[in-house]
């Protein structure tokens, strides 16, 4: 399994109840909810998707499959946007 | 003679803002804000003995950005290009302004916005400016 790495040129800064990521290299910004922010949490050069989706299995009450399922698809939409790598 | 000089100094902003305006929209497209900005810091000052206060050119310069933008090319989201051609305007008068990049939250929705500031205030924001949080600023 590859490990996940953050851009160390994201901006990542408490608005209200959530998460936003800026890309300055971009412009863009994206707000994230408290499980993606979670993720982003565990995402620390470390980790894989096998060990976050373990993490988060402990925190929430929620089938693995779909759970794998989700964050695959949300670190998928993250490396899209070159806000993480796979290392 | 005075009248004549104000109306050739005032041609020559509205030329530049006008261009610099156009400019700054193409150059979004394929460009970062931070590859846009890092250059500009090489025209620091070049408008220093220009005619004009920065008071006076700022002004004229944000008046102009309005209706350009929304006059004529019906801008939708024209913060950021204003932002960036007046901190050009600021930085070539020689002044300390920066550019900044905030976002709130409205209605469940993230909304950004770019405003400058001069000596840590921001220029012609209205109050609502507070709710957002800086995201980044440059220079930082």
């Amino acid at each position: 399994m590859k490990r996940l790495i953050k851009n160390p040129e994201i901006i990542c800064k408490d608005v209200d109840d959530e998460k936003v990521l800026l890309n300055p290299q971009t412009g863009e910004y994206y707000g994230i909810n408290e499980v993606g922010a979670e993720i982003w949490t565990m995402v620390n050069g470390e980790n894989d998707i096998s060990v976050i989706v373990q993490n988060l299995v402990r925190i929430y009450e929620v089938d693995r499959q779909t759970l794998e399922a989700d964050v695959a698809e949300f670190l998928s939409a993250l490396i899209e946007r070159n806000i993480i790598k796979e290392e | 003679m005075v009248k004549l000089q104000n109306g050739i100094a005032d041609l020559f902003i509205a030329t530049f803002v006008t261009l610099r305006i156009l400019y700054y929209r193409n150059a979004l497209k394929c460009r970062s804000v931070e590859d846009i900005i890092l250059p500009l810091k090489e025209k620091r000052g070049s408008w220093r003995k220009r005619k004009g206060s920065t008071c006076d050119v700022l002004n004229k310069t944000h008046i102009l950005c309005r209706k350009i933008q929304l006059g004529l090319l019906r801008a939708k989201r024209p913060c950021l290009v204003r932002a960036l051609v007046l901190y050009e305007v600021g930085l070539r008068k020689g002044i300390d302004i920066q550019i900044v990049i905030g976002v709130k939250k409205n209605n469940n929705k993230l909304d950004g916005h770019a405003w400058i500031e001069l000596a840590g205030l921001p220029y012609r924001e209205n109050e609502s400016v507070k709710h957002y949080t800086e995201m980044i600023r440059y220079p930082n």
